[in-house]
C-alpha cells in the first residue's frame, strides 16, 4: 500500500457522517485517489449509531463547557450566540437493560419516504442489498390527552368513527386539494402560514389541525410554518402513502437507519480503492503556494498529507481554518433543537399493528405531541424490537423539539411519559430503563442552494452544510453531495453518472 | 398486465436484425405448433403427445380459445375412456375418481400461473370453470365441494390483488353458487358474502364490483330469510346510513351508483324490483325528500361535482313520479341545477338540454 505521506491525493474527506460517506460512494468507482479519515473509533459521525456504553461516553464527551477536544471547539456562525449545552443520562434503578452491545442507539433516526429522490438513488447506487429496510407505519397526534391514530388515505377516514360527518368532509377536501393542486410551487416564498392555510381556505376545524401537521413533519408552530413549504410535505406523504405496500409511506433502514447507510456508502468507498482511517481527526490545513494548487492536511497523529482538495463538515475541519467562510453563500442559520432518547421497558406492541393482514408490520411509528397553542410540537419517533436497535420486549422513543429554554427537556421527558401511559396495554407498565438528554444546534430549513460552501480563495477547503433537523430525510443531502462531487471530479464529471453505477461482479464468481 | 389506474403502453421497442430474426423463429415454431395440434384433431389423435403441444400453444397465447377447445376433446375422451373401463368391470368406481381427480388437479395447476400472469383472460377462467363442473358431474359431492372450497380460497387470493377485478367478482358469484347448490349439499352463504363485501369495500371504496355484489346479496338474503315489510325497511335504512357515510367524498361515482340503485326504492317504475316494494307512497316521499336535503348539503363542499347535481335532479324527478308533478319552486331549482350540470359536465350538455326540454313540456 501507497505511503499516506507520498504523493498527493486527490481529495481527503473528513468525517463518516452521512454527507461524507455518500461522497465517497459517488465517487467509489472513479480511480481517484481518496484518503477517508474520522476522528471517532467508529462510523458514522453525527448520523452514528452507538452502543449504550458508547452513548454515555459520547453524552459525556460534551457535558460541560462543551469542548470536545483540545484541538476543537464548537463553532458557531454567528458569533453572537453562545453554544449552551444541556447534556444528561438516566439510568432507572430498576433491572432490565440489556447487555450494552444489545443496543444501537441512533443519533440521527429519519425515516425516508417513498416518494422521495433518495431511496432510488440507493438503489442505483447497488448499496441497497445492503440494508434491509423496514416499514414505518402509521402517525399518531397527542392532543388533549388522548393519544389517536392519524388516517392516511380515503379508507382510513371512512372507517374512522371518531371523526364528525363534517370533519371527514373537510379531510376529504384537503385530500384532493393536495394530490390535485400545486401550492407546493409557492414553498419558500412566505405567502401565508399553514394555520391561516388550514383555517381559510380549507376551512379545517382546529381540532384536526395537530393532525395534519403531523403528516407535513413541520417542526414549528403552524403560525410560523409556511404553507407552501407544508402543502410540498403534505403531498409527498399522501402518495408515499401505499407505495410500497397498504399502510407504508416510508421506510428505515435496520440496525440504526441513516448510520448503516453511512457504514454501507463507506464499505463501497473502501471496495473502490479508497483509505480509511478511524480514530484520526485533521489538526491543521496549511495552503500551499497558489500554483500548486495543493493543502498540506496534518492529521492528529502528526501525518502530513498532500492533497487537492479537503472535504468535511464543520465540526470535522479545524477551526483556524475556517476563518474566513464565504458569507455570500447561504448557510441556513442554526437553530437549539432538544433531543432526548429513552429505552423502553416494554415493546409497546399498539404502535406497532399492520395496517392489513397482507402488509408489512411496521417497526417505526411517529407521535406528534401537541402542546397547544403557540408552542412547538414534540416529535416522538418510536422504533419497535424489528429494527434490531434493542433486545426483544423493549423498544426505543427519540424525542426532539425545536426549544432551546431549560424545560425543554421537562417537556420532551413528559411527552415521553404521556405516551407511556396512553400506550399502555393490560398490566403492562412501561417505564423508562436508560435516557439520554442533549442539545444540538442545526439549521431548520435545507440550504436554499446547492451551491458549495468553501473557504478559502483557491477552493481547496469545502465544507458540506449541516443537514436540517427532520424526522424524514431531506433530499437536499443529494444536492449538496453532488456539487461537491461535480467539483472534485472537473470536467470529468460528464464521464460518470452521479450515484448511478452498475452491479459489481462477485469476486467469488469470478473464474 | 394493465391494471387499474395503470396507463396500458404499447412498448414499440427498437429492434435489431438479431431480435428481429428471433420473432422470426419463435412465429414459425408458434405456426408449426398450430398446424401439428389441427392435424391431430383431425386424425382423432388425442393423445398426450397432443396435450403437451396444446400446453405449449396456451403458454404463449392463452387467448386462442380453440385450443382450449381441444384440450377440452382431450380430457373428455380420457374421461369416457374412465367410465368404459368402469363398466367393462376394468377400473373400481373410486379408482376411477381418484383419476379423474388427479386429471382435474394437474390441470388447475398447469392454468394457475397463467392465470397470475393473464388475469383478465375469458378463456382461462372459463376452463378453470369447465374442469371443476367435471368435478361436479364424476365425483362424489364430497369430492367435488372440495375442489370448489380450494376455487374460493383462489378467487379470494386474487381478488386481494386486484380487488376491483370483475372477472373475479363474476367468477366468485358462480363459485359461491355451486358451493351453495343441492347437488354439493349446500347452504346459504350470503350473509358471509355481504361481509365480504363490506370488509372490501373498506379497503377500497371505488370497488364498483363490490358495490354491485353487495346489491345483488341483499335481495338474496332478503328471499331468503323471508324478510316481512318491516324487516326489509330496517336493511333499507342500514344500507342509506352506509352510503351517507360513505359519501363524504362526493366525487366518486362508484358509491352514487350505490346511492341511485337504493333510489330505486322509491321510484314508482322500478320499486317492485328493489329490496323494499312494500314502502308506502307517503313513505317514499319523505324518503325522496331527507335524500335530497342530504344531497343539497353536499353542495357546500362539493360545489364542483357533478355527481351532486346530478343525484339532485334524479331525487327530484322521483319526487315529482311520486307526487305527480313538481312545484313551481322545485322547477326553479331544477332549472338552476341543470345549467350547472351543462357547466360541470360540457360532454354530455345534449343530454341535459334534452332533460330541460321534457320537464318543460310535463310541466305545461
Amino acid at each position: 500500500m501507497e505511503s499516506l505521506t507520498e504523493g498527493v491525493w486527490d481529495a481527503v474527506i473528513s468525517g463518516t457522517s452521512l454527507p461524507q460517506s455518500l461522497l465517497a460512494l459517488a465517487l467509489s468507482r472513479t480511480d481517484l485517489k481518496v484518503i477517508h479519515v474520522d476522528r471517532n473509533s467508529y462510523y458514522g459521525g453525527v448520523d452514528a449509531g452507538l452502543s449504550l456504553k458508547e452513548a454515555e461516553a459520547w453524552v459525556e464527551a460534551r457535558k460541560g463547557t462543551g469542548k470536545v477536544f483540545p484541538a476543537l471547539t464548537w463553532l458557531t456562525v454567528t458569533a453572537s450566540s453562545s453554544e449552551s449545552v444541556e447534556y444528561g443520562i438516566f439510568k432507572a434503578e430498576q433491572s432490565g437493560l440489556g447487555l450494552a452491545r444489545a443496543y444501537t442507539i441512533s443519533l440521527k433516526p429519519q425515516i425516508i419516504y417513498a416518494k422521495s429522490r433518495f431511496l432510488p438513488s440507493l438503489v442505483s447506487s447497488q448499496i441497497h442489498t445492503q440494508l434491509e429496510f423496514q416499514a414505518v407505519g402509521a402517525f399518531w397526534v397527542f392532543s388533549d390527552g388522548e393519544l389517536k391514530k392519524i388516517p392516511s388515505n380515503r379508507e382510513d377516514v371512512f372507517a374512522d368513527d371518531s371523526l364528525s360527518v363534517r370533519d371527514k368532509r373537510r379531510l376529504m377536501g384537503l385530500l384532493r386539494h393536495v394530490l390535485e393542486n400545486n401550492d407546493d410551487e409557492t414553498a419558500g416564498t412566505r405567502q401565508e402560514s399553514l394555520k391561516i392555510k388550514l383555517q381559510g381556505q380549507l376551512r379545517i376545524p382546529e381540532n384536526l389541525e395537530a393532525a395534519i401537521q403531523a403528516l407535513t413533519l413541520t417542526t414549528d408552530t403552524t403560525v410560523n410554518v409556511d404553507s407552501g413549504v407544508a402543502m410540498a410535505r403534505l403531498k409527498r406523504h399522501l402518495l408515499s402513502t401505499g407505495y410500497f405496500g397498504p399502510g407504508l409511506a416510508a421506510v428505515i433502514a435496520k440496525y440504526g437507519g441513516t448510520s448503516e447507510i453511512a457504514q454501507v456508502a463507506c464499505r463501497a468507498g473502501a471496495v473502490g480503492g479508497f483509505v480509511y482511517l478511524l480514530g484520526h481527526g485533521i489538526e491543521s490545513i496549511r495552503a500551499e503556494s497558489a500554483e500548486e494548487n495543493l493543502v498540506q492536511v496534518k492529521l492528529s497523529d502528526g501525518t502530513q498529507i498532500s492533497t487537492r482538495r479537503i472535504v468535511g463538515m464543520e465540526d470535522d475541519l479545524p477551526s483556524d481554518s475556517l476563518a474566513s467562510l464565504n458569507t455570500s453563500q447561504d448557510t441556513a442559520p442554526p437553530h437549539p433543537v432538544s433531543h432526548s432518547i429513552s429505552i423502553i421497558s416494554s415493546r409497546l406492541g399498539s404502535f406497532f399493528t399492520s395496517a392489513s393482514d397482507t402488509g408489512p408490520v411496521p417497526a417505526v411509528s411517529i407521535v406528534l405531541v401537541d402542546r397547544g397553542q403557540g408552542q412547538a410540537p414534540v416529535y416522538l419517533q418510536i422504533h419497535s424490537e424489528d429494527t434490531g436497535e434493542c433486545p426483544t420486549g423493549q423498544c426505543i422513543i427519540y424525542a426532539s423539539t425545536v426549544q432551546s429554554n431549560p424545560s425543554a427537556q421537562h417537556t420532551l421527558k413528559s411527552s415521553v411519559d404521556h405516551i407511556l401511559t396512553a400506550a399502555s396495554e393490560n398490566e403492562d407498565n412501561p417505564v423508562v430503563l436508560w435516557s439520554i438528554h442533549y442539545q444540538s444546534n442545526e439549521p431548520l430549513t435545507a440550504p436554499q442552494s446547492s451551491a458549495l460552501l468553501f473557504h478559502d480563495d483557491y477552493k481547496r477547503i469545502f465544507q458540506l452544510p449541516k443537514r436540517p433537523h427532520d424526522v424524514a430525510l431531506d433530499d437536499s443531502v443529494l444536492d449538496s453531495v453532488k456539487a461537491m462531487w461535480q467539483e472534485i471530479l472537473g470536467e470529468r464529471s460528464a464521464e460518470y453518472d452521479f450515484l448511478r453505477f452498475e452491479e459489481r461482479p462477485d469476486p467469488n464468481e469470478e473464474e | 398486465m394493465a391494471s387499474h389506474g395503470v396507463p396500458r403502453s404499447a412498448t414499440r421497442e427498437q429492434r435489431s436484425v438479431e431480435a428481429r430474426q428471433k420473432e422470426l423463429r419463435e412465429i414459425e415454431q408458434y405456426q408449426s405448433l398450430v398446424t401439428e395440434i389441427r392435424q391431430g384433431v383431425e386424425k382423432k389423435d388425442l393423445s398426450p403427445e397432443l396435450l403437451d403441444k396444446t400446453s405449449a400453444l396456451l403458454k404463449k397465447n392463452p387467448e386462442y380459445y380453440t385450443i382450449w377447445n381441444v384440450r377440452r376433446l382431450i380430457f373428455a375422451n380420457e374421461f369416457d375412456n374412465l367410465v368404459n373401463q368402469v363398466q367393462n368391470q376394468h377400473l373400481e368406481e373410486d379408482k376411477k375418481q381418484s383419476q379423474v381427480l388427479d386429471i382435474i388437479n394437474h390441470d388447475l395447476y398447469f392454468l394457475f400461473p397463467l392465470l397470475l400472469e393473464y388475469p383478465k383472460c375469458y378463456w382461462i377462467w372459463n376452463h378453470r370453470l369447465w374442469l371443476l363442473n367435471q368435478g361436479s358431474f364424476y365425483l362424489t359431492p364430497g369430492g367435488a365441494r372440495a375442489l370448489w372450497d380450494d376455487e374460493l380460497t383462489l378467487v379470494s387470493k386474487m381478488l386481494t390483488r386486484d380487488s376491483r377485478n370483475f372477472h373475479g367478482w363474476g367468477y366468485r358469484r358462480t363459485v359461491i353458487e355451486k358451493l351453495e347448490s343441492d347437488e354439493l349439499n349446500g347452504q346459504s352463504l350470503s350473509r358471509a358474502e355481504y361481509n365480504y363485501t363490506t370488509k372490501m369495500i373498506g379497503q377500497n371504496l371505488s370497488n364498483f364490483s363490490a358495490w354491485h355484489t353487495r346489491s345483488r346479496l341483499i335481495l338474496k338474503i332478503l328471499n331468503e330469510e323471508n324478510a316481512d315489510a318491516v324487516e326489509r325497511k330496517q336493511m333499507l335504512d342500514e344500507e342509506l346510513k352506509l352510503i351517507h357515510k360513505a359519501l363524504f367524498d362526493p366525487y366518486d361515482q362508484s358509491l352514487w351508483f350505490y346511492h341511485q340503485n337504493l333510489m330505486s326504492n322509491f321510484d314508482p317504475d322500478t320499486c317492485q324490483k328493489a329490496m323494499a316494494p312494500g314502502l308506502s307512497q307517503a313513505e317514499k316521499v319523505a324518503y325522496v325528500q331527507e335524500e335530497r336535503e342530504f344531497v343539497e348539503d353536499l353542495i357546500e363542499d362539493a360545489a364542483d361535482s357533478k355527481w351532486v347535481y346530478q343525484a339532485l335532479m334524479d331525487c327530484v324527478l322521483i319526487e315529482g313520479k311520486l307526487t305527480g308533478g313538481l312545484s313551481a319552486e322545485m322547477n326553479k331549482n331544477v332549472q338552476t341545477w341543470l345549467e350547472k350540470l351543462k357547466e360541470l359536465d360540457p360532454l354530455r350538455s345534449g343530454r341535459w338540454a334534452d332533460v330541460q326540454h321534457t320537464i318543460l313540456r310535463r310541466t305545461v
